[in-house]
Parts: structure tokens; C-alpha cells; sequence
């Protein structure tokens, strides 16, 4: 596996495939290719080329950070990312740049430090797709933003665009969303939905009249909610849950 | 087993609950019947221990163990089991992980996923349901009579020892209600203790489960009680026309 881990600010780079360039904080994707990039308690900051006709998919997992990500996507490109995210402010910049370039990004985090998510996703060019699900777990009593813009200028046609932001708090947090879609072309298809709640009262009675307890059905629905079916190997899982319950 | 004895309680200003008593026995099957709002579902809930609905006084014993402190959880470990009128579908929570995690805490032991679908394989082909619904999210997409069929096939896992069927009939056709009684006498068959109590609109139903009580609940009360014939009287003239008194109050 291609891997970057980044700990208290330095860099460490392991690669296993010759298609993967890595220069400074500039990833050049020109291959096919898959890579985990790990960031805890840092500032980082990391751009993306992928080029003509090539796919990332790329899963991240970032704990107590500040991460910058500018990601650029040449005509007929893929990338496919699983982020997930533990008391971070991430700036996440993702710029459709060739026809039929395709973006599927999965956002989760939870918090319990002030955090925020300022995504911006733009649609550069004709036919391009981007697929955003961010959810978000307000555990205590801090602030969760979600500040997210799609752009479609009017040059660009046919594009589909879909935003999926929620957050769930579960205390006495403060969360917002911001979504934002500026659609200037009107040949596209857009959609967001915001959700900004608790659990449903109903959820946690059908699941607990099965006989699990209130703990384990919170962890039931927050793995449905955070992962929502997305494939995450154990260590990951642990990892990312095992956040919920420290102290 | 259980003692429902003098309860009371009212949502939004409506008695619901009004001294209603009512006690079952080990391997009893007793059916309620009553109009639509009357309450019936309503004290399904108050026996599972659902938070909105307290009463306002009254006990309830199962097994001689007062059940108004224990939490909804624990009263199912108890060996209460309810299939409720409108199972709740949850989105990102697959039914596996979720029948795998009620039997692992049933079991007290982590339950490997090579053991609960050796366990699920038979369950599943006696419902005659799809096997790849183990993978959708719990209840996702399902039609009304697929949830009902999921519910049996919680009870069937979880073993329970009173059974709280909520119109389990509704939304089935009439395969899948044969089906569905069948799975259920037999399990009463394996486990002849167990108690039934079963909320019903239709008589159809008691014809493969049979009643050893039909009680007519109306008023936040049981006003009669009968036998199978009594549940096709009260198809024949409705609740109105069985009910002496409340014909009474039409009247005034
Ligand atoms: N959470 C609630 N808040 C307010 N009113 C409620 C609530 N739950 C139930 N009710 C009301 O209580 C009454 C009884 O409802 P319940 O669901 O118990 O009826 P039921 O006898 O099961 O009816 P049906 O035969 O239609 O299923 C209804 O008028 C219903 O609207
Ligand atoms: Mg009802």
C-alpha cells in the first residue's frame, strides 16, 4: 500500500508503485492507484494532480490536525475518497478541470474540540460529476461547521452535483451547515440535502427492544451514520471509534 | 408470567390507559381487538418500555419481577419480544450487523459472522425471504409485508418467552400470513411456554393462531373478553354492536 504519514509535522513517504510522484507536498497521480494518507497532530497541506483518464482512490485518516488539500482532476479522471476525520479543521479544494472528471468524496468526522469543514467543489468544466456525503458527530460541547459551495459556472454543461451534509450533536454542541450551490448553468442537476438533528427516539427504541443496550445502539447508529456502509478495515474502524469513547 | 395490573396513563390530553388489568399466563395466547386509536398499540409500548410512554400508575409483573424500572433493553434480555405495527427503517445500519449485535448481547459473547449466518441460513428460508436483505440497511426499501417478515425472523433468533405480536397481520398477503403463523406455531410448538399476546383486527389470523381469550379493548379498558367466536362476532357487528354499554352511550 502507498502509504504518507505525517506525525507533529514531518513527512514520512512509502511507495510502493512507480505511477505515484510525490514532489514536496505535490502528488502526481499517472496510474491507477490507491494511497492511505495518515496526519495526526500536524499542519498539513498536499495537492493533487490526477491525470488524464487515471483513478485515486484514496482514504485518509486524520486526527487533531489542520489539513489544506487542493485536489485538480484532468478530463475522464476518477477520484474516490474516504476521509475520516477526528477533531480536524479541514480546507479541502477540489477542481474539476476535464470534461467527465468524476468525484466521490466521503467525509466523516467527529469532534469534540472546535472543527470545521470549508469544502469548495468546482465544476471547471462541461459533463463533469461530484458526489459529497459529509457527516459529521458534534460529541460534546464545541462547535461543528460545515461550510460547503459547489460552483457551476455557466460554461459548464451537464454536470451533476450532489451535496449530502449532515450533523448530528450530541450534547449541548453547536453545529451549523452552510451549503452553498452557485449554479449559473441551468443544464445540470443538483441537489442538497442538510440535515441537522439528534437521533430519532424511534431509532433507539426499535434497536434496543432487541435487547442491545443504549451504548451499543449509539454505536450501531453512529457506525451507520459516520461509515454508512463504506468499506473500512478493522485497525481503521478501531481507530476511528475507539475516539468516542475516550475521555 | 405477566400482570398487567391498574394501568393508567393519557398522551396529549387523552386517557388512554384506564384502569386496565390484565394477566397471561405461561403458554396463553390472549388477542386483543378494539377501533383504530383505542390504545392497543400504545400498550405494546408501555410493556417494552418505550421513554414517551410512562404511566401515570399502575405495575406491571413478568416472571413476578416488577418491569417498570428495567430500561426497554433489559426487559427484552427478559425474554419480551414486540413486532411492532410500523418497524422503523434505519438508514446505514445493515440488518446483519444488527441481528449479529442483539444476538451477541443476547448471548453475552461476541458471535462470529461464520456462526450467526449458519444461524440465519434455516430462519431465513423458513420465512421464504431473500437472504441478500442481510445486507441492506435494516428495513431500507422493504415493502410492508417484507418488515413484518423480518420481524419473525428477530423473534425466531432472539427466542423470546412473551411474544407481543402488533397486528403482525396487516400488510401481509395470504402466502406470507400463512407463512408467518406457520413459523410462529412452530415455534410455539419447540417452546410450549410461550405466552402470546396478539393485537389484531382480523379474525383470519386466530384461525392458525388460536386464542384462548379474545378481549375487546375499548376505553382504555378490557370491556369483554370471549373466545374465537367472540372475535368473529365482533368482525360480523363491530365494536359498537358487542359493546352494550358503549351502544348505551351512542345513544345519549
Ligand atoms: N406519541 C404520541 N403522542 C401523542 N399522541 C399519541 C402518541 N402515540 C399515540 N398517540 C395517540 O394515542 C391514541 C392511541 O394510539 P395507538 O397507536 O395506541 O392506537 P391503536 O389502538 O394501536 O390503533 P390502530 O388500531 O389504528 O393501530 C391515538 O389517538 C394516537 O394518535
Ligand atoms: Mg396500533
Amino acid at each position: 500500500m502507498n502509504k504518507i504519514t505525517v506525525v507533529k509535522d514531518k513527512i514520512l513517504i512509502e511507495l510502493e508503485q512507480s505511477g505515484l510522484m510525490v514532489q514536496e507536498h505535490t502528488i502526481e497521480v499517472q496510474q491507477d492507484a490507491e494511497l492511505l494518507l495518515v496526519v495526526t497532530d500536524s499542519t498539513a497541506n498536499f495537492t493533487f494532480h490526477i491525470e488524464e483518464g487515471k483513478k485515486l482512490d484514496l482514504s485518509i485518516k486524520s486526527q487533531n490536525s489542520e489539513n489544506t488539500l487542493y485536489y485538480e482532476l484532468k478530463k475522464n479522471s476518477i477520484l474516490c475518497t474516504h476521509h475520516l476525520a477526528l477533531d480536524c479543521t479541514d480546507q479541502i479544494d477540489a477542481r474539476l478541470l476535464g470534461e467527465e472528471s468524476n468525484l466521490e468524496y466521503h467525509y466523516s468526522t467527529m469532534n469534540r474540540k472546535t472543527s470545521a469543514l470549508h469544502m469548495t467543489i468546482d465544476h471547471a468544466k462541461s459533463n463533469t460529476q461530484s458526489n459529497v456525503q459529509n457527516h459529521g458527530v458534534n460529541l460534546k460541547d464545541q462547535n461543528l461547521l460545515f461550510d460547503i459551495t459547489g460552483r457551476i459556472p455557466k460554461s459548464s454543461h451537464g454536470c451533476i452535483c450532489n451535496q449530502d451534509n449532515k450533523i448530528l450533536t450530541m450534547q449541548k454542541g453547536h453545529s451549523r451547515i452552510e451549503p452553498k450551490l452557485l449554479i449559473e448553468n441551468h443544464d445540470v442537476e443538483a441537489n442538497h440535502a442538510a440535515y441537522l438533528g439528534q437521533f430519532k427516539e424511534e431509532e433507539l427504541f426499535y434497536l434496543m427492544s432487541r435487547g442491545i443496550s443504549k451504548e451499543k445502539c449509539y454505536e450501531l447508529l453512529l457506525e451507520g451514520f459516520l461509515l454508512n456502509h463504506d468499506p473500512v478495515d478493522r485497525d481503521t474502524h478501531d481507530w476511528f471509534f475507539r475516539f468516542m469513547i475516550e475521555k | 408470567m405477566l400482570e398487567m395490573k391498574n394501568l393508567k396513563m393519557s398522551l396529549a390530553g387523552k386517557r388512554l390507559l384506564d384502569d386496565f388489568s390484565l394477566t397471561i399466563k405461561e403458554g396463553e395466547v390472549h388477542a386483543i381487538m378494539g377501533p383504530n386509536g383505542t390504545g392497543k398499540s400504545t400498550l405494546s409500548k408501555v410493556l417494552m418500555g418505550h421513554p414517551a410512554y410512562t404511566l401515570e400508575s399502575g405495575e406491571i409483573f413478568f416472571n413476578g419481577e416488577s418491569l417498570l424500572p428495567l430500561s426497554t433493553d433489559e426487559r427484552a434480555k427478559r425474554g419480551i419480544f414486540l413486532a411492532m405495527q410500523n418497524p422503523m427503517s434505519i438508514e446505514g445500519v445493515s440488518n446483519s450487523e444488527f441481528l449479529r449485535t442483539a444476538l451477541s448481547e443476547k448471548e453475552g459473547t461476541h458471535i462470529g459472522i461464520f456462526d450467526f449466518l449458519q444461524q440465519m441460513d434455516q430462519a431465513i428460508k423458513d420465512l421464504n425471504m431473500d437472504e441478500k436483505m442481510l445486507h441492506r440497511s435494516i428495513n431500507q426499501g422493504f415493502s410492508g409485508g417484507e418488515r413484518k417478515k423480518n420481524e419473525i425472523l428477530q423473534m425466531k433468533l432472539l427466542k423470546p418467552s412473551l411474544i407481543i405480536l402488533d397486528e403482525i397481520d396487516s400488510g401481509l398477503d395470504v402466502d406470507s400470513l400463512k407463512i408467518v403463523c406457520e413459523n410462529i406455531q412452530k415455534y410455539r410448538i419447540e417452546y410450549p411456554k410461550t405466552s402470546i399476546l396478539l393485537i389484531t383486527h382480523y379474525p383470519r389470523i386466530l384461525e392458525y393462531i388460536k386464542p384462548d381469550f379474545v378481549h375487546m379493548m375499548m376505553n382504555g379498558k378490557i370491556e369483554k373478553t370471549g373466545d374465537l367466536n367472540f372475535a368473529l362476532e365482533i368482525e360480523k357487528n363491530g365494536y359498537h354492536g358487542v359493546n352494550d354499554m358503549s351502544e348505551l352511550k351512542l345513544h345519549e
